[in-house]
């Protein structure tokens, strides 16, 4: 297969990915932990690629999110394409620089509300 | 025009009884944060990927998202939904392609991959009995140490689950020789939606009336959450032989693979691939000079036995002027066979899609010319390709790749959903079938009463009865949406 992936870096990078169903996952660990969507390689470029264009707010939930790479970086030797997404992800994370503090405490727990995080609860309800 | 995101995060209020559901699994394993939310959003249905890449939300952010540890634990999560009139997708890895697992009314997402071990393996019975959240890939290698495997091989098996591979009644590139999975399924326990466990005890074969498991598989999760599997095992087999070939014509071809399975000869795979896709695939100076049109065979098991098929195989295709090749395609599709070809088009704003129907032998080659010609007409620029696997004595799947350019969203979402009313509006006129192998999900729900027919209306009562709320993946599988669903299907009449 030719991937036409190489090199690809920051949003490319992330766009690739999140456009990847995963054949990595295979090399994720088994454990309670990494059993999380969101843990995936695709599923933290998809929220990388969110936050570059605006779409996904850098805040206290975002990071933590970001920073859930252990499981993909067992992912790196199953990439087809060579890509090392969790160290991309790592470094994309720490370019973010310091949490804003005041509005995220209560959004990086489990649970504590997207709409917390993106500035206040509003309606909800299918459209 | 599918909602961006920031502008779902921001509508989406916290569901009060987070910390009830909570309480049910451990709040580790419950949550409605944004990013969470943001990938449980989609799954690989290709439309969704076209929203997502623009940073779009395909249908809604789930309420949110939970993920049970046990059988039990998703027994509670479901009484607790029923409860509260709470609407739910279970969800595996998300492989799908149809949009199945894509929240189109805010369901609360239940991910399966903590049920993610293999219970036990019978090496006298040879069947192997599984949590349906374990990736396939994991489950294979692990049967593979023990000398074992089920023979379900899709191109998807490191990006699936086994629970995902029953409920969408999926089929492997070997299910020639094995089966699709309905074949290999011999048991199943699953959670209905009142909350009640389903099992149907693994057994060879029963007279005990219309076949309840059956009820299950393929079912996309409609009438219940597949929890554990008992599957056919199979010894790995002693060689496996591949045949390439290459065919004056496509008739030809056909014709050929046609005589191979009346014949009573069990290949394990076989894939026939049209000019364009054997073009990709071959190069100059060979066989595919003179016969352009590419086969791939492979005959597995005892070396004598797979030896004799293979040589009563290579008289066939002889005798229908085909002529053998050296290995290298076979080898080349075997390196990448669980690989995706969709990221490198997508994620350069194509649009890029596969459509995968079941005809006869006698309907395939007018279908085929039918298809290839309405695409054509639509657009000049619609690229369109065709291989033929999962061959059957009566027919074949016949699974085609649909690619639109980069343009306007407008423009392209447009023409995509033209050509898949094409396409299935063409299948369903040559007496096909709609779907092979991928299933319904969101985006064939449209096509399903042209293809059913009364029986559809059977589907509807059953699912009022077993889920009255209509709370297990509403509205999809072309079953009754609830009131303010997000549509993602193509819009107008598309039977």
């Amino acid at each position: 297969m030719s991937t036409d992936a190489a090199p690809l870096e920051g949003r490319a990078l992330f766009l690739y990915c999140a456009c990847c169903p995963t054949p990595c996952r295979r090399a994720m660990p088994m454990d309670d932990a990494a059993q999380h969507e969101a843990c995936t390689p695709s599923s933290l470029s998809m929220i990388a690629l969110a936050v570059i264009d605006g779409q996904l707010a850098p805040d206290a939930a975002t990071r933590a999110a970001l920073a859930r790479t252990a499981a993909a970086r067992a992912c790196r030797a199953a990439c087809p394409y060579g890509f090392d997404v969790a160290g991309a992800v790592e470094a994309f994370a720490a370019g973010l620089g310091p949490a804003p503090a005041a509005a995220d405490a209560a959004a990086a727990g489990a649970g504590a509300g997207a709409g917390a995080a993106a500035g206040g609860p509003s309606t909800g309800g299918a459209r | 025009m599918p909602q961006a995101l920031r502008d779902a995060v921001r509508a989406h209020a916290a569901p009060p009884w987070l910390p009830e559901l909570a309480a049910l699994v451990g709040a580790d394993h419950v949550s409605d944060a944004a990013p969470d939310l943001w990938v449980y959003a989609r799954d690989r249905l290709p439309y969704a990927t076209f929203a997502v890449r623009d940073g779009r939300v395909p249908g809604t952010l789930p309420s949110a998202v939970v993920r049970p540890g046990t059988e039990d634990e998703l027994a509670a999560v479901v009484r607790f939904a029923r409860a509260r009139r709470i609407p739910l997708i279970p969800y595996g890895a998300g492989s799908g392609v149809l949009g199945g697992a894509v929240p189109v009314a805010h369901e609360l997402v239940v991910d399966l991959k903590r049920l993610n071990r293999i219970v036990s393996i019978d090496e006298t019975d040879l069947t192997v009995t599984v949590q349906a959240g374990m990736n396939g890939g994991q489950f294979e290698a692990a049967l593979n140490a023990r000398g074992f495997t089920t023979g379900h091989l899709p191109q998807s098996l490191y990006m699936s689950t086994v629970g995902g591979w029953a409920a969408c009644r999926g089929a492997g590139q070997n299910s020639t020789r094995y089966g699709k999975i309905e074949d290999m399924v011999l048991g199943l326990r699953a959670i209905l939606p009142d909350g009640q466990v389903l099992q149907v005890r693994p057994v060879a074969r029963r007279a005990v009336g219309p076949s309840v498991k059956d009820l299950m598989i393929g079912a996309e999760g409609t009438l219940g959450v597949i929890t554990e599997l008992t599957l056919r095992l199979w010894r790995l087999p002693e060689v496996q032989l591949p045949l390439v070939l290459g065919f004056p014509s496509l008739q030809a071809g056909l014709d050929a693979l046609r005589t191979v399975m009346q014949s009573e000869l069990r290949p394990a795979v076989v894939r026939l691939y049209d000019a364009e896709e054997s073009g990709q695939r071959t190069s100059a100076g060979g066989v595919f000079d003179a016969r352009p049109f590419l086969a791939i065979l492979e005959f597995s098991g005892p070396r004598r036995v797979a030896e004799a098929e293979c040589g009563l195989a290579l008289e066939i295709a002889t005798a229908h002027g085909g002529a053998r090749s050296d290995d290298a395609p076979y080898h080349h599709w075997l390196a990448h066979r669980f690989e995706s070809y969709s990221p490198k088009w997508q994620s350069r704003g194509y649009y890029m899609d596969t459509i995968e129907v079941t005809a006869p032998w006698s309907a395939i080659p007018a279908l085929y010319a039918r298809i290839r010609d309405a695409l054509a007409a639509l657009s000049p620029q619609l690229y369109f390709g065709t291989h033929w696997s999962h061959v059957y004595p009566e027919g074949a799947c016949q699974y085609m790749t649909v690619r639109g350019v980069p343009e306007p969203d407008a423009q392209a979402l447009a023409l995509h959903a033209h050509a898949w009313e094409t396409v299935q509006r063409l299948c369903l006129e040559a007496g096909a079938s709609i779907s092979h192998h991928h299933g319904v999900g969101a985006w064939r729900g449209g096509w399903l009463r042209a293809e059913l027919g009364s029986g559809f209306t059977l589907l509807q009562a059953l699912k009022d009865h077993l889920d009255p709320d209509n709370l297990f993946v509403p509205g999809k599988l072309g079953l009754r949406a609830r009131d303010g669903a997000v549509r993602l299907e193509p819009e107008g009449d598309v039977q």
